[in-house]
This record gives structure tokens, sequence and C-alpha cells, in this order.
């Protein structure tokens, strides 16, 4: 049954995967078990195969769907924490940049790695990342930034998070952000990808 | 040389007294002139005013006003905002859903979104600066267009969803917003020729290799694609088609599109693309606009662009340029270093 709906999630077929959930849980497995073995190793494949070249954004796409979905029936059972206990992220995409898909990915993973995730959506300002990382305390916070020209936008609020939050982690990334362009701006890392961007947490939680 | 014939004779594979030089400057020369962007992308006499400013400051070979990605876009009913002055964004999609695209109908470029913004744009630049600077003139690629009609996430997973033979009922759908952003790209394109530009672009950014895999550009941007550049060099325009990201994967569909000049991003190998395509088709590129135009120093963009020339010169079928658009703020010295590099 796990299997079947790793297998559903890594095909983005959201109707299956929410059919197998609800089968799983009428024959009383646990909530936890489905969301960890199930769902959200099924994501974990998919950014690997995203990793890999074998996968592309549509088919993220539609496989995170798969697994939100299928949250949506499972989140409510799940006991508190027990989602989410890897830390908590700040996620969003800097002020005057309105892409959301690829911040949206990067927080599928997020998810799926066991991260509990604030998504403050598109066009944050710096205030919002600094209140959010204040009232959640957060482990990491990661700014988006697809267009080149937010990336001032960007590098004042790697500072002014800095400056606040000595002790919270800043990863950056996006199409207009290189691993030179974040060192510069004095950021913790720098993901090139979702799939990269949820490791990259991880480590940063670690080190 | 005159730029257009240098040009010309570049992109045949033809002898030119040096090589030419042409970094995406577009929404920069709004900065250079101390103008808001929501004023450069919406009011055509000071559109063709930075531009102007920016070709006489940097003595450009080509000029390119170009402002965001929705001008054409607002023409189907889309809108965009300008917030704070920051490039415009999508706000809204043209119509709710699948269902209502067959409503659409093909945006007229004279009339519709800010088309003529663009066009009037070209006409008075034209008019200025005479036949001695080549027009590079923008268009939204079809496969980017069409994503914002119905919203980018919801195209995506329809695309998704049809190649995994899901929801085959959003296949027509799918096929007429194509068909509908290919022939408005079409159309606006050719108002462009005619109101001036010598040079049309099909930018096609989420048609990108970063987003989508070869199978998809295959079967959902390929064939229209070669629809518009088909037409454009009926018209008598040289033809360049952009798609930022990292392309290595699909660098012989893009120049299958029948492109005259297929633009590379910084993050494909330049030696790699010369060698692949650099026989079918020119290149333009590829200086990291951010990393080295913008924050780096006029010595670094200098070598950078040595590098460049000696990864794609050879053969003619090259103009030095930038990956992508270099951002509003970028030092002019570092312009001019990137423009200097082929007169060493």
């Amino acid at each position: 049954m796990l299997e079947a709906i790793r297998q559903a999630v890594i095909e983005g077929d959201a109707d299956l995967t929410v059919q197998l959930v609800e089968e799983a849980l009428e024959a009383g497995m646990d909530p936890q078990t489905i969301t960890d073995d199930g769902l959200t190793s099924g994501l974990r494949t998919v950014g690997e195969l995203f990793d890999r070249g074998e996968y592309f954004v549509p088919e993220m796409l539609i496989s995170a769907d798969a697994m939100e979905q299928a949250m949506v029936i499972i989140k409510p059972l799940l006991a508190v924490g027990g989602f989410g206990g890897a830390g908590t992220v700040v996620m969003g995409t800097i002020k005057g940049d309105l892409h959301d898909i690829g911040k949206n990915l990067v927080v599928t993973l997020l998810e799926g790695a066991g991260f509990n995730v604030i998504d403050l959506g598109v066009d944050v300002p710096i205030e919002k990342y600094i209140a959010a990382i204040e009232e959640h305390d957060a482990d990491v916070v990661g700014i988006g930034a697809l267009l080149t020209t937010v990336l001032p936008a960007m590098e004042r609020a790697v500072t002014e998070i800095k400056a606040h939050d000595p002790d919270v982690k800043v990863m950056v990334g996006g199409a207009a952000v290189t691993a030179e362009t974040g060192d510069r701006f004095g950021a913790d890392g720098y993901a090139s990808n979702a799939k990269q961007a949820a490791d990259l947490a991880l480590q940063l939680m670690a080190g | 040389m005159r730029a257009l014939d240098r040009i010309t004779a570049a992109v045949a594979g033809e002898a030119t007294d040096r090589v030419p030089a042409a970094p995406y400057v577009a929404n920069w020369a709004a900065g250079l002139v101390g103008i808001p962007l929501s004023v450069y992308g919406t009011d055509p006499a000071q559109m063709a005013r930075a531009t102007i400013a920016a070709q006489q400051a940097l003595d450009l070979e080509v000029v390119f006003p170009d402002c965001d990605n929705y001008y054409l876009a607002e023409g189907f009913g889309c809108r965009s905002a300008f917030r704070d002055d920051e490039i415009a964004s999508l706000e809204h999609p043209a119509v709710e859903g699948f269902d209502d695209v067959f409503d659409l109908e093909v945006p007229d470029p004279t009339r519709d979104g800010r088309m003529p913004v663009v066009l009037e744009a070209i006409s008075r630049i034209r008019t200025t600066l005479g036949p001695d600077v080549v027009i590079r003139a923008p268009g939204t690629g079809p496969f980017a267009l069409a994503s914002y009609l119905v919203g980018i996430d919801s195209f995506l997973l329809a695309v998704a969803k049809l190649s995994r033979g899901r929801e085959e009922h959003l296949r027509p759908a799918l096929e007429r917003m194509l068909d509908l952003t290919t022939e408005a790209l079409i159309r606006f394109g050719l108002a462009e020729i005619e109101a001036g530009a010598d040079m049309v672009q099909c930018g096609d950014s989420l048609a990108s290799c970063s987003v989508i895999s070869p199978a998809t550009f295959e079967q959902w941007v390929l064939p229209y694609h070669r629809k518009v550049f088909s037409a454009w060099k009926e018209a008598g325009a040289t033809t360049l088609l952009h798609v930022c990201g990292n392309n290595t994967g699909i660098l012989q569909l893009l120049a299958d599109t029948g492109a005259d000049i297929v633009a590379i991003d910084h993050l494909v190998d330049l030696a790699t693309a010369k060698k692949e395509i650099g026989g079918r088709v020119a290149l333009i590129g590829n200086l990291d606009p951010v990393t080295t135009v913008r924050f780096g120093s006029p010595d670094d963009v200098a070598l950078k662009a040595e590098a460049a020339l000696a990864d794609a010169a050879d053969g003619g079928r090259f103009i030095l340029g930038t990956g992508c658009e270099v951002p509003v703020g970028t030092p002019i010295e570092n312009l001019r270093a990137l423009l200097a590099a082929p007169l060493l």
C-alpha cells in the first residue's frame, strides 16, 4: 500500500494518491507512516529525479499537487509536531518578484523533508520576513528571486535579517541568484533548485 | 561597416570587419536617464528617449526597446502592474479557466495592451537614429504567453497531465491557446518590422530546459516557434530566439526553430553551443549578466568577453552579448568593457 502511494506521488496522479490514502486510513494504517513512508518518500524521489534531470518543473508540479491534495486529508490526523519536526523555515519570494512556481516547489520539498514551512508567498517586504522569523521562532529563512532587477532588495533583506537575528540561517536561490551572489550578500547558503534547497535546509540545521 | 551590414553578414557567416557586440540592454536605459520603469514601460516617448540615450552613451550597434513580459499578454486581457516601480509583474490571467480560452481573440498590435507603446517607441527610435543602428524588437514567445492566459501553474499542470496521458479533455484548449499566442506574436512582430525594427525576437522564457523537458519542448514549443520564425523571415527581418536558462539539452531543438540567431545563456557552455549548432545558426551570448556584468569589474568583463570570443568567434555567426538582460544599475564602464572587447 505504501509503495502504491509512493508511486502515485511520483506519477503525479492526485486522484489516485487521494484514493489510496483514504483506503490506507480506512484500513487503519498510521497517518504518520502514510505521510513519512508514502507521500514524503515519494516526493523525495521526485526531487531526486528533478536533480538528475529526469523530471522538469511540470512533472514536479503535478507530484507536489498530488502530495498537497493528500495532505489536506491527512494533516488534521497527525499528532502535533508530527509534521514539521525537522525545524521551521520561513519562505518567500523577495519584494518586487511575483514568481511563485519555484518558491512553491521549494516549500513542497521542504515539507517533504520534514520541515514546518511558513510560506509568506511572493513580493515579500523585508519587515514581513523579520516578523515571521520572530513569531514562529524560525531556524531557517529562504529568500527567492527570479528577476535580476530585485537583487538589490535581496541583498538588503539578507543584511537586515542577519542584523536582526544573527542565529537564523539565511538561504537564497532562484534564477537571478548564483552561489557567488549569495556569498556576496552574506547568505549562509545557496541552492540552485528546489531539491537542493531542501537538502541545504537540512545541512544548515545540522551545522 | 554599418551596424546592420555587420550583423547581417555575421548572421550569414560572411566576413565582417569585427565581431558585433550587442549586450541585452533594455530596462537599463531607464536607469541611465533616471526614469521609473513604470514610465519607461508605458510611455513610448520616454521609452524611445531612454533607448536613444543608451545608444548615444554606449555607441550601441543594436538598441532594444524591451520592457517586461506583459505588453502583449495585456492585449489578451491579462493584467500586470508596476509595483513600487519594479519591473511589471503579472497580476491576473486573461481567463479563469481552460473552458474560457475559446472566447479569446488574437489582439490587434496597433490597439491592444501595451503593444502600441513598443511600436511607437520603435518608430521614434528609427526616426531619430536613422538607418545606421540596428533595432532589435521584443516579442513574448507563444509558450510563455499561453501560460499567462490561464496562469503559469495551471498551464504547466495541464502540460504535465497531458504528457502523462491524463485529462485529455484539456488538449483542445491548450492547442487553441498556443495557436492564438502564435498568431498574436506573428502579428506583433510584423507590426514591429513595419514600424522600423530590423531584428525581431521571440523570447520564450518558460520554454527553457530549466523548466520543461526536451520532449515537452518538441511537442508544445517547436511547431509554434517554427511558424513564428517562418512568417517573420518572409517579411525580411532577422530573427532571434531568446530562451534563458540551461538549454544545453535542447540546443539542436533551438536551432530547429528556424531562428537566424539563437541566444545562449551563461548557464550553457558557449564552446559546446558553438560546436553543436554554430554551423546552423548564429549565436549571441553569453556573459553572466549578474555576476560578471552587474557585479564584476571592467577587467572581469573584458576577460569573460575575451573567453567568449575565443569560444565562438571563429567562422563568424557570432554576436558578443550577455546571457540575459543586464540589470538596471549595471555600471556603464562594465558595458563599455564588453562593447570594446571585439575591438581589441
